[in-house]
Protein backbone atom coordinates (compact mmCIF):
# COMPACT_ATOMS: atom_id res chain seq x y z
CA UNK A 1 0.00 0.00 0.00
CA UNK A 2 1.40 3.35 -0.95
CA UNK A 3 1.28 6.58 1.02
CA UNK A 4 -0.31 8.14 -2.06
CA UNK A 5 -3.23 5.75 -1.85
CA UNK A 6 -3.71 6.60 1.83
CA UNK A 7 -3.77 10.31 1.06
CA UNK A 8 -6.37 9.97 -1.68
CA UNK A 9 -9.60 11.88 -0.87
CA UNK A 10 -12.56 9.75 0.12
CA UNK A 11 -14.38 10.83 -3.04
CA UNK A 12 -11.88 8.74 -5.00
CA UNK A 13 -11.91 5.66 -2.81
CA UNK A 14 -12.84 2.17 -3.82
CA UNK A 15 -15.46 1.15 -1.29
CA UNK A 16 -16.66 -2.39 -0.55
CA UNK A 17 -20.30 -2.67 0.49
CA UNK A 18 -22.01 -5.69 1.98
CA UNK A 19 -25.74 -6.31 2.40
CA UNK A 20 -26.25 -6.05 -1.35
CA UNK A 21 -29.10 -8.57 -1.34
CA UNK A 22 -32.35 -6.84 -2.25
CA UNK A 23 -35.40 -9.11 -2.08
CA UNK A 24 -38.32 -6.70 -2.13
CA UNK A 25 -39.88 -7.92 1.13
CA UNK A 26 -36.69 -7.44 3.12
CA UNK A 27 -33.86 -5.76 1.21
CA UNK A 28 -30.39 -5.40 2.64
CA UNK A 29 -29.11 -1.85 3.01
CA UNK A 30 -26.13 -2.28 0.66
CA UNK A 31 -27.78 -1.21 -2.61
CA UNK A 32 -29.19 1.92 -0.94
CA UNK A 33 -25.77 2.73 0.54
CA UNK A 34 -24.31 2.32 -2.96
CA UNK A 35 -26.86 4.75 -4.40
CA UNK A 36 -26.11 7.28 -1.66
CA UNK A 37 -22.40 7.15 -2.48
CA UNK A 38 -22.70 7.12 -6.26
CA UNK A 39 -25.00 10.17 -6.11
CA UNK A 40 -23.06 12.09 -3.48
CA UNK A 41 -21.56 15.33 -4.67
CA UNK A 42 -18.09 14.89 -6.09
CA UNK A 43 -17.87 11.13 -5.66
CA UNK A 44 -15.60 9.68 -8.37
CA UNK A 45 -14.67 6.51 -6.57
CA UNK A 46 -15.63 2.89 -7.22
CA UNK A 47 -18.24 0.87 -5.41
CA UNK A 48 -17.74 -2.85 -5.11
CA UNK A 49 -20.53 -5.15 -3.99
CA UNK A 50 -19.61 -7.84 -1.47
CA UNK A 51 -22.39 -10.41 -1.49
CA UNK A 52 -23.29 -13.85 -0.26
CA UNK A 53 -25.35 -15.13 -3.17
CA UNK A 54 -24.98 -15.26 -6.92
CA UNK A 55 -28.30 -13.46 -7.25
CA UNK A 56 -27.44 -10.53 -4.98
CA UNK A 57 -28.22 -7.60 -7.32
CA UNK A 58 -25.68 -5.27 -5.76
CA UNK A 59 -22.94 -7.32 -7.40
CA UNK A 60 -24.13 -6.31 -10.82
CA UNK A 61 -25.94 -3.00 -10.47
CA UNK A 62 -25.30 -1.17 -13.73
CA UNK A 63 -25.51 2.35 -12.26
CA UNK A 64 -23.77 1.96 -8.95
CA UNK A 65 -21.42 -1.03 -8.79
CA UNK A 66 -18.10 -1.40 -10.57
CA UNK A 67 -18.28 -5.12 -9.84
CA UNK A 68 -18.68 -7.52 -7.01
CA UNK A 69 -17.30 -10.49 -5.12
CA UNK A 70 -18.81 -13.24 -3.03
CA UNK A 71 -17.90 -13.61 0.63
CA UNK A 72 -18.19 -16.71 2.83
CA UNK A 73 -21.26 -16.68 5.07
CA UNK A 74 -20.65 -15.04 8.46
CA UNK A 75 -20.98 -18.39 10.24
CA UNK A 76 -17.73 -19.48 8.55
CA UNK A 77 -15.90 -17.11 10.91
CA UNK A 78 -13.34 -14.33 10.78
CA UNK A 79 -10.47 -16.43 9.41
CA UNK A 80 -12.49 -17.57 6.40
CA UNK A 81 -13.57 -13.97 5.79
CA UNK A 82 -9.98 -12.72 5.95
CA UNK A 83 -8.83 -15.42 3.59
CA UNK A 84 -11.44 -14.37 1.04
CA UNK A 85 -10.77 -10.67 1.54
CA UNK A 86 -7.08 -11.30 0.87
CA UNK A 87 -8.01 -12.81 -2.49
CA UNK A 88 -10.24 -9.83 -3.24
CA UNK A 89 -7.66 -7.26 -2.13
CA UNK A 90 -5.10 -8.85 -4.43
CA UNK A 91 -7.23 -7.88 -7.44
CA UNK A 92 -9.24 -4.99 -6.02
CA UNK A 93 -7.51 -2.76 -3.46
CA UNK A 94 -10.32 -1.48 -1.23
CA UNK A 95 -9.92 1.80 0.64
CA UNK A 96 -12.90 1.16 2.91
CA UNK A 97 -15.53 -1.44 3.67
CA UNK A 98 -18.99 -0.59 5.01
CA UNK A 99 -20.54 -3.74 6.49
CA UNK A 100 -24.34 -3.58 6.39
CA UNK A 101 -25.54 -6.83 7.93
CA UNK A 102 -25.87 -7.51 11.66
CA UNK A 103 -24.41 -11.02 11.48
CA UNK A 104 -21.18 -9.81 9.87
CA UNK A 105 -20.23 -7.33 12.54
CA UNK A 106 -18.38 -9.69 14.93
CA UNK A 107 -16.14 -10.93 12.10
CA UNK A 108 -15.37 -7.44 10.84
CA UNK A 109 -14.67 -6.23 14.38
CA UNK A 110 -12.21 -9.12 14.82
CA UNK A 111 -10.51 -8.25 11.53
CA UNK A 112 -10.48 -4.48 11.94
CA UNK A 113 -6.78 -4.18 12.94
CA UNK A 114 -5.67 -6.52 10.16
CA UNK A 115 -7.77 -4.66 7.62
CA UNK A 116 -6.38 -1.33 8.84
CA UNK A 117 -2.87 -2.69 8.38
CA UNK A 118 -3.75 -3.32 4.75
CA UNK A 119 -5.15 0.15 4.28
CA UNK A 120 -8.81 -0.88 4.43
CA UNK A 121 -10.73 1.54 6.64
CA UNK A 122 -13.76 0.48 8.65
CA UNK A 123 -15.80 2.34 11.26
CA UNK A 124 -17.09 -0.21 13.72
CA UNK A 125 -18.33 -0.36 17.29
CA UNK A 126 -16.35 -2.28 19.90
CA UNK A 127 -17.37 -5.83 20.75
CA UNK A 128 -18.91 -4.71 24.06
CA UNK A 129 -20.81 -1.86 22.42
CA UNK A 130 -22.19 -4.27 19.87
CA UNK A 131 -23.24 -6.71 22.56
CA UNK A 132 -24.87 -4.05 24.74
CA UNK A 133 -27.49 -3.28 22.06
CA UNK A 134 -28.37 -6.94 21.59
CA UNK A 135 -32.09 -7.52 21.92
CA UNK A 136 -31.76 -9.34 25.24
CA UNK A 137 -29.69 -6.50 26.73
CA UNK A 138 -31.85 -3.63 25.53
CA UNK A 139 -33.62 -3.16 28.89
CA UNK A 140 -30.30 -2.59 30.70
CA UNK A 141 -29.07 -0.16 28.05
CA UNK A 142 -32.37 1.72 27.92
CA UNK A 143 -32.46 2.00 31.71
CA UNK A 144 -29.05 3.68 31.56
CA UNK A 145 -30.24 5.98 28.78
CA UNK A 146 -33.58 6.77 30.44
CA UNK A 147 -35.62 5.52 27.49
CA UNK A 148 -38.54 3.09 27.64
CA UNK A 149 -38.31 -0.37 26.12
CA UNK A 150 -40.59 -3.40 26.39
CA UNK A 151 -39.41 -6.20 28.66
CA UNK A 152 -37.76 -9.11 26.92
CA UNK A 153 -36.54 -12.58 27.87
CA UNK A 154 -34.89 -15.51 26.11
CA UNK A 155 -36.96 -18.63 25.61
CA UNK A 156 -35.64 -22.09 24.81
CA UNK A 157 -38.78 -24.14 25.53
CA UNK A 158 -41.92 -23.55 23.45
CA UNK A 159 -43.96 -24.77 26.44
CA UNK A 160 -43.23 -21.34 27.92
CA UNK A 161 -45.95 -19.89 25.72
CA UNK A 162 -48.61 -22.01 27.48
CA UNK A 163 -47.37 -20.99 30.93
CA UNK A 164 -46.30 -17.43 30.30
CA UNK A 165 -49.49 -15.77 31.53
CA UNK A 166 -48.99 -17.29 35.00
CA UNK A 167 -47.66 -15.06 37.77
CA UNK A 168 -44.57 -17.24 38.37
CA UNK A 169 -43.61 -16.99 34.67
CA UNK A 170 -43.86 -13.22 34.68
CA UNK A 171 -47.58 -12.69 33.93
CA UNK A 172 -47.03 -11.96 30.24
CA UNK A 173 -50.10 -11.14 28.22
CA UNK A 174 -50.88 -11.72 24.56
CA UNK A 175 -50.18 -10.39 22.00
CA UNK A 176 -46.43 -10.93 22.33
CA UNK A 177 -43.56 -10.50 19.92
CA UNK A 178 -41.42 -13.57 19.18
CA UNK A 179 -38.01 -12.64 17.80
CA UNK A 180 -34.77 -14.16 16.62
CA UNK A 181 -31.57 -12.89 18.21
CA UNK A 182 -30.50 -11.32 14.92
CA UNK A 183 -33.40 -11.46 12.49
CA UNK A 184 -37.15 -11.87 12.23
CA UNK A 185 -39.94 -10.84 14.56
CA UNK A 186 -43.58 -11.90 14.64
CA UNK A 187 -46.52 -10.61 16.64
CA UNK A 188 -48.34 -13.65 18.06
CA UNK A 189 -51.78 -13.77 19.64
CA UNK A 190 -52.00 -17.16 21.36
CA UNK A 191 -49.77 -20.03 22.56
CA UNK A 192 -50.20 -22.11 19.39
CA UNK A 193 -49.15 -19.26 17.10
CA UNK A 194 -46.28 -18.41 19.44
CA UNK A 195 -45.00 -22.02 19.43
CA UNK A 196 -45.21 -22.14 15.62
CA UNK A 197 -43.19 -18.92 15.21
CA UNK A 198 -40.77 -20.07 17.90
CA UNK A 199 -40.04 -23.22 15.87
CA UNK A 200 -39.72 -21.24 12.66
CA UNK A 201 -37.21 -18.81 14.15
CA UNK A 202 -35.25 -21.51 15.97
CA UNK A 203 -34.88 -23.51 12.74
CA UNK A 204 -33.76 -20.46 10.78
CA UNK A 205 -31.55 -18.66 13.27
CA UNK A 206 -30.99 -21.01 16.20
CA UNK A 207 -31.41 -20.40 19.92
CA UNK A 208 -32.22 -18.53 22.00
CA UNK A 209 -35.49 -17.20 20.72
CA UNK A 210 -36.65 -14.02 22.42
CA UNK A 211 -40.07 -12.97 23.61
CA UNK A 212 -40.83 -9.28 23.96
CA UNK A 213 -43.89 -7.53 25.34
CA UNK A 214 -45.97 -6.09 22.52
CA UNK A 215 -46.41 -2.32 22.31
CA UNK A 216 -49.21 -1.06 20.11
CA UNK A 217 -48.30 2.09 18.26
CA UNK A 218 -46.75 3.55 15.17
CA UNK A 219 -43.15 2.92 14.27
CA UNK A 220 -40.67 5.73 13.93
CA UNK A 221 -37.02 5.22 13.13
CA UNK A 222 -33.86 7.23 13.45
CA UNK A 223 -30.56 6.63 11.73
CA UNK A 224 -27.33 8.46 12.46
CA UNK A 225 -23.60 8.07 12.80
CA UNK A 226 -21.60 7.76 15.98
CA UNK A 227 -17.98 8.85 16.21
CA UNK A 228 -17.20 7.18 19.50
CA UNK A 229 -17.61 10.35 21.58
CA UNK A 230 -21.32 9.88 22.32
CA UNK A 231 -22.39 12.50 19.77
CA UNK A 232 -25.34 11.77 17.50
CA UNK A 233 -24.06 12.77 14.07
CA UNK A 234 -26.48 13.66 11.25
CA UNK A 235 -29.70 12.17 12.61
CA UNK A 236 -32.39 11.40 10.04
CA UNK A 237 -35.87 10.48 11.31
CA UNK A 238 -38.60 8.67 9.47
CA UNK A 239 -42.10 7.31 10.05
CA UNK A 240 -43.01 4.14 8.20
CA UNK A 241 -46.06 4.68 6.02
CA UNK A 242 -46.36 1.32 4.30
CA UNK A 243 -44.92 -2.03 5.30
CA UNK A 244 -43.94 -5.27 3.61
CA UNK A 245 -45.22 -8.53 5.08
CA UNK A 246 -42.02 -8.66 7.08
CA UNK A 247 -42.73 -5.27 8.60
CA UNK A 248 -40.06 -3.49 6.55
CA UNK A 249 -40.68 0.02 5.30
CA UNK A 250 -42.09 0.16 1.79
CA UNK A 251 -42.77 3.86 2.06
CA UNK A 252 -41.82 6.39 4.68
CA UNK A 253 -41.78 10.10 5.37
CA UNK A 254 -39.02 12.17 6.93
CA UNK A 255 -40.06 13.70 10.25
CA UNK A 256 -38.54 16.07 12.79
CA UNK A 257 -39.51 14.73 16.19
CA UNK A 258 -37.83 16.32 19.18
CA UNK A 259 -38.72 13.40 21.46
CA UNK A 260 -37.22 10.87 19.08
CA UNK A 261 -34.13 13.00 18.66
CA UNK A 262 -33.72 13.30 22.42
CA UNK A 263 -34.08 9.53 22.85
CA UNK A 264 -31.48 9.02 20.13
CA UNK A 265 -29.07 11.42 21.80
CA UNK A 266 -29.43 9.68 25.16
CA UNK A 267 -28.92 6.24 23.66
CA UNK A 268 -25.92 7.40 21.67
CA UNK A 269 -24.46 8.94 24.81
CA UNK A 270 -24.97 5.68 26.71
CA UNK A 271 -23.50 3.58 23.89
CA UNK A 272 -20.73 5.87 22.65
CA UNK A 273 -21.28 4.17 19.34
CA UNK A 274 -18.81 4.20 16.50
CA UNK A 275 -20.28 3.86 13.01
CA UNK A 276 -23.78 3.85 11.58
CA UNK A 277 -26.81 2.74 13.57
CA UNK A 278 -30.59 2.67 13.38
CA UNK A 279 -33.04 3.04 16.25
CA UNK A 280 -36.41 1.38 15.77
CA UNK A 281 -39.00 2.83 18.13
CA UNK A 282 -42.72 2.62 18.69
CA UNK A 283 -44.81 5.54 19.90
CA UNK A 284 -47.71 4.30 22.01
CA UNK A 285 -51.10 5.97 22.32
CA UNK A 286 -49.90 8.14 25.18
CA UNK A 287 -46.99 9.43 23.08
CA UNK A 288 -44.28 7.49 24.93
CA UNK A 289 -41.49 6.18 22.73
CA UNK A 290 -40.30 2.60 23.25
CA UNK A 291 -37.05 1.25 21.81
CA UNK A 292 -37.78 -1.95 19.91
CA UNK A 293 -34.38 -2.58 18.37
CA UNK A 294 -31.05 -0.91 17.76
CA UNK A 295 -29.48 -2.05 14.51
CA UNK A 296 -25.69 -1.77 14.22
CA UNK A 297 -25.66 -0.56 10.63
CA UNK A 298 -27.36 1.65 8.08
CA UNK A 299 -31.02 0.81 7.47
CA UNK A 300 -32.36 -0.23 4.05
CA UNK A 301 -34.10 3.18 3.85
CA UNK A 302 -30.79 5.07 4.08
CA UNK A 303 -31.33 6.59 0.61
CA UNK A 304 -33.76 8.97 2.33
CA UNK A 305 -30.72 10.49 4.08
CA UNK A 306 -29.41 11.59 0.70
CA UNK A 307 -32.83 12.96 -0.25
CA UNK A 308 -32.98 15.15 2.88
CA UNK A 309 -29.46 16.50 2.41
CA UNK A 310 -27.78 14.32 5.01
CA UNK A 311 -26.00 11.71 2.96
CA UNK A 312 -24.81 9.55 5.84
CA UNK A 313 -22.82 6.96 3.86
CA UNK A 314 -20.84 9.83 2.29
CA UNK A 315 -20.49 11.45 5.73
CA UNK A 316 -19.16 8.16 7.11
CA UNK A 317 -16.39 8.08 4.51
CA UNK A 318 -15.59 11.74 5.18
CA UNK A 319 -15.33 11.04 8.92
CA UNK A 320 -12.99 8.16 8.17
CA UNK A 321 -10.70 10.57 6.40
CA UNK A 322 -10.62 12.85 9.40
CA UNK A 323 -13.21 15.46 8.43
CA UNK A 324 -14.52 16.95 11.69
CA UNK A 325 -18.18 16.27 12.37
CA UNK A 326 -18.86 20.01 12.53
CA UNK A 327 -17.58 20.31 8.97
CA UNK A 328 -19.78 17.62 7.44
CA UNK A 329 -22.19 19.02 4.85
CA UNK A 330 -25.41 18.17 6.70
CA UNK A 331 -28.57 20.11 5.81
CA UNK A 332 -31.21 21.05 8.40
CA UNK A 333 -34.01 18.45 8.74
CA UNK A 334 -36.44 18.34 5.81
CA UNK A 335 -39.65 16.79 7.19
CA UNK A 336 -42.16 15.76 4.58
CA UNK A 337 -39.72 14.26 2.09
CA UNK A 338 -41.14 10.84 1.28
CA UNK A 339 -39.69 7.67 -0.18
CA UNK A 340 -41.60 4.94 -1.95
CA UNK A 341 -39.66 1.76 -2.60
CA UNK A 342 -40.16 -0.21 -5.75
CA UNK A 343 -38.76 -3.43 -7.12
CA UNK A 344 -36.87 -3.23 -10.38
CA UNK A 345 -35.19 -5.83 -12.55
CA UNK A 346 -31.61 -5.52 -13.65
CA UNK A 347 -30.40 -7.52 -16.60
CA UNK A 348 -27.32 -9.65 -16.10
CA UNK A 349 -25.51 -11.53 -18.84
CA UNK A 350 -24.97 -15.26 -18.62
CA UNK A 351 -21.20 -14.67 -18.69
CA UNK A 352 -21.48 -12.48 -15.61
CA UNK A 353 -23.53 -15.03 -13.68
CA UNK A 354 -21.14 -17.82 -14.70
CA UNK A 355 -18.19 -15.72 -13.60
CA UNK A 356 -19.66 -15.15 -10.14
CA UNK A 357 -20.69 -18.80 -9.81
CA UNK A 358 -17.31 -20.15 -10.86
CA UNK A 359 -14.84 -17.57 -9.53
CA UNK A 360 -16.85 -15.68 -6.92
CA UNK A 361 -16.28 -12.39 -8.75
CA UNK A 362 -17.94 -10.42 -11.53
CA UNK A 363 -16.17 -9.72 -14.80
CA UNK A 364 -14.09 -6.54 -14.78
CA UNK A 365 -15.98 -3.50 -16.05
CA UNK A 366 -16.00 0.26 -15.91
CA UNK A 367 -18.80 2.52 -14.77
CA UNK A 368 -20.11 5.46 -16.72
CA UNK A 369 -19.40 8.86 -15.16
CA UNK A 370 -21.35 9.47 -11.95
CA UNK A 371 -24.69 11.18 -12.52
CA UNK A 372 -26.42 13.68 -10.28
CA UNK A 373 -29.44 11.40 -9.88
CA UNK A 374 -31.93 11.42 -7.07
CA UNK A 375 -33.87 8.37 -8.10
CA UNK A 376 -33.60 4.61 -8.35
CA UNK B 1 -64.90 23.28 34.20
CA UNK B 2 -62.28 25.43 32.48
CA UNK B 3 -60.65 23.87 29.44
CA UNK B 4 -56.90 23.42 29.48
CA UNK B 5 -55.11 25.55 26.92
CA UNK B 6 -53.74 23.74 23.88
CA UNK B 7 -49.98 23.27 23.68
CA UNK B 8 -49.00 26.15 21.35
CA UNK B 9 -45.51 24.72 20.78
CA UNK B 10 -47.02 21.46 19.57
CA UNK B 11 -49.40 23.23 17.17
CA UNK B 12 -46.34 24.82 15.58
CA UNK B 13 -45.23 21.35 14.44
CA UNK B 14 -48.02 21.62 11.88
CA UNK B 15 -46.83 23.19 8.65
CA UNK B 16 -49.65 24.61 6.53
CA UNK B 17 -49.47 24.51 2.77
CA UNK B 18 -51.16 27.15 0.65
CA UNK B 19 -53.95 24.72 -0.28
CA UNK B 20 -54.95 23.93 3.26
CA UNK B 21 -52.97 20.76 3.99
CA UNK B 22 -51.30 20.58 7.39
CA UNK B 23 -48.19 18.38 7.66
CA UNK B 24 -47.20 17.31 11.16
CA UNK B 25 -43.41 17.42 11.11
CA UNK B 26 -43.27 15.37 14.30
CA UNK B 27 -45.38 12.39 13.23
CA UNK B 28 -45.29 12.65 9.46
CA UNK B 29 -49.07 12.73 9.23
CA UNK B 30 -50.93 15.05 6.88
CA UNK B 31 -54.37 16.57 7.56
CA UNK B 32 -56.75 18.55 5.40
CA UNK B 33 -58.22 21.69 6.93
CA UNK B 34 -61.23 23.66 5.80
CA UNK B 35 -60.75 27.44 5.46
CA UNK B 36 -62.05 28.24 8.92
CA UNK B 37 -59.90 25.48 10.48
CA UNK B 38 -56.90 26.92 8.69
CA UNK B 39 -57.51 30.36 10.17
CA UNK B 40 -58.16 28.88 13.62
CA UNK B 41 -54.94 26.92 13.49
CA UNK B 42 -52.91 29.95 12.46
CA UNK B 43 -54.38 31.94 15.38
CA UNK B 44 -53.69 29.11 17.82
CA UNK B 45 -50.11 28.88 16.52
CA UNK B 46 -49.74 32.60 17.28
CA UNK B 47 -50.60 31.74 20.87
CA UNK B 48 -54.07 33.32 21.01
CA UNK B 49 -56.33 31.86 23.73
CA UNK B 50 -59.30 29.86 22.52
CA UNK B 51 -61.90 32.53 23.39
CA UNK B 52 -59.99 35.12 21.40
CA UNK B 53 -59.81 32.74 18.45
CA UNK B 54 -63.59 32.40 18.69
CA UNK B 55 -63.98 36.18 18.68
CA UNK B 56 -61.74 36.63 15.64
CA UNK B 57 -63.48 33.87 13.70
CA UNK B 58 -66.94 35.17 14.58
CA UNK B 59 -65.95 38.60 13.33
CA UNK B 60 -64.28 37.25 10.20
CA UNK B 61 -67.19 35.03 9.15
CA UNK B 62 -69.94 37.25 10.61
CA UNK B 63 -71.31 34.38 12.66
CA UNK B 64 -72.84 34.25 16.13
CA UNK B 65 -70.23 33.67 18.83
CA UNK B 66 -72.05 30.66 20.28
CA UNK B 67 -71.99 28.86 16.92
CA UNK B 68 -68.31 29.59 16.37
CA UNK B 69 -67.47 28.65 19.97
CA UNK B 70 -68.97 25.18 19.56
CA UNK B 71 -67.15 24.60 16.28
CA UNK B 72 -63.86 25.90 17.67
CA UNK B 73 -64.17 23.71 20.75
CA UNK B 74 -64.69 20.65 18.53
CA UNK B 75 -61.73 21.67 16.37
CA UNK B 76 -59.42 22.15 19.35
CA UNK B 77 -60.52 18.79 20.79
CA UNK B 78 -59.63 17.19 17.47
CA UNK B 79 -56.24 18.89 17.48
CA UNK B 80 -55.58 17.58 20.99
CA UNK B 81 -56.44 14.08 19.83
CA UNK B 82 -54.29 14.24 16.72
CA UNK B 83 -51.32 16.00 18.30
CA UNK B 84 -50.25 13.76 21.19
Amino acid sequence: MTARRLRRPWTQWTVGLTGVNARPDNPGPGCAVARCLSESVGFRGRIVGLGYGTLDPGLYHPDDAAGGHLLPYPAAGADALMERLEEILAVEPLDAIIPSLDAELPNFIALQPELARRGVRTVLPGREQLRSRDKDRLPALCARAGVATPRVRPVSDPGFFERCTAEEEGAWSYPLVVKGVLYDAYVVHDPAEAAYRFGQIARAWGYPVLVQAHVAGEEVNLTALGDGTGALVGPVMMRKQALTEKGKAWAGVAIDDGDLLSAGERIMQALRWNGPLELEMLRDDSGTLHVIEINPRFPAWIYLSHAVGRNLPAALLALQQGVRREDLPLSPPRPGVTFIRHAREIIVSMEEIVSVSMSGSTLPRTLPDPRPRLSA
Amino acid sequence: MERAAIDVKRTKDLVLSKDGAAFDTKTGRTYRLNPSGEIALRLLQEGLPEDEVVGRLAAHFAQRTAVVAAATEAFVDQLRRYLP
